[in-house]
């Protein structure tokens, strides 16, 4: 196994040195060759004659023996990567569109990937983010959906609820924050006590530590 | 020259080049010689086919290449049956004779 690598990787490095090697090696039988001809009588023309005749094809020979070395493979592949950047260079006007839309094609699919990842892959930052639920109000008879709560129907619903461990509620809402330079409005939520033990945390400051790196967080 | 000689079957030349080999380190020429003048000129191996399993056998470890120097006093390539060679060439042996005598047996009961 290790003796395969070190003749493959021999074989590919030195491969100009392998190729001499070849050469040589098979001028020393060619040589032999002529020479066993002569001796049986021929002349030195017709013994070379016969010799390359039983000799054959150089570069077939050649060939299968860089087969057999195991490393056609990699060269041709090598070959195929240069005549493409050739050609890449040749028709760089085309090559260049290519590219162009490769980028824009991966740079569109990375960005809506990261967008699905965010919104609906990841779960929620929250503990047990898997058993946070949202309540609508359904309106059946006008055929209505997805409506919020009044505060009445709320406080009903909160003391009626048994299949929940916690319940709570949220308000949009925006804030004005003052302060020495310019004041600037910030968007927010205003919740009620039960609110953060629903999203699984005990106490509310333990609900600062998660939020704070993804957005600023304000409790009032 | 009379046409005597046959085409190798596939695989055996490995055990040719093996079993010429175990005799002690020779050259590429003197492999093929050797195997023609044993034979009596029946097997012969072509230069084609000669050098690239060479290759192949020292590729997988079972011979390793030197040069030398030949009679004539030039430069060759010497090859050498290693360990794992030999024992390549006794499980080669083994299996070539066991697919001898089943040609044999089969032959000779038609």
């Amino acid at each position: 196994m290790l003796q395969d690598l070190r003749f493959r990787l021999r074989a590919f490095f030195r491969k100009d040195v392998m190729d001499l090697e070849l050469n040589e090696e098979l001028r020393f039988h060619f040589e032999n060759e002529v020479e066993k001809y002569k001796r049986a009588g021929m002349g030195e023309d017709a013994a070379r004659r016969r010799a390359r005749l039983a000799f054959g094809g150089q570069v077939q020979i050649r060939e299968d023996c860089q087969d057999a070395r195991g490393v056609s493979f990699l060269e041709t592949t090598i070959e195929d990567a240069r005549y493409s950047l050739r050609t890449m260079r040749k028709n760089s006007g085309f090559f260049g569109i290519a590219a162009l839309t490769l980028a824009l094609g991966i740079g569109a699919s990375i960005a809506v990937f990261s967008l699905v990842n965010t919104i609906l892959l990841k779960p929620l930052p929250y503990p047990n983010a898997n058993r946070v639920v949202m309540l609508w109000r359904e309106g059946p008879l006008a055929g209505i959906g997805d409506m919020p709560w009044a505060p009445n129907e709320y406080s009903i619903l909160a003391r009626a609820a048994t299949a929940f461990q916690n319940l709570g509620a949220f308000k949009k809402e925006s804030f004005n924050l003052t302060g020495s330079s310019s004041p600037e409005l910030l968007e927010g939520v205003r919740a009620s006590t039960g609110f953060f033990p629903a999203l699984g945390y005990r106490r509310r400051w333990d609900a600062l530590s998660p939020l704070k790196k993804t957005s600023q967080a304000m409790i009032m | 020259m009379t046409d005597q000689h046959i085409d190798l079957p596939q695989g055996t030349l490995d055990l040719l080049i093996l079993r010429t080999l175990a005799l002690g380190p020779q050259h590429g020429w003197a492999i093929s010689e050797r195997v023609q003048q044993v034979s009596s000129d029946v097997l012969r191996i072509q230069q084609g086919s000669l050098y690239p399993a060479l290759h192949r056998l020292e590729r997988r470890g079972w011979i390793k290449a030197e040069w030398g120097t030949s009679e004539n006093n030039r430069r060759a390539k010497y090859y050498e049956l290693t360990r794992s060679g030999k024992k390549q060439l006794e499980v080669e042996t083994d299996s070539w004779r066991k697919l001898a005598t089943a040609v044999a047996q089969i032959l000779e009961s038609v």
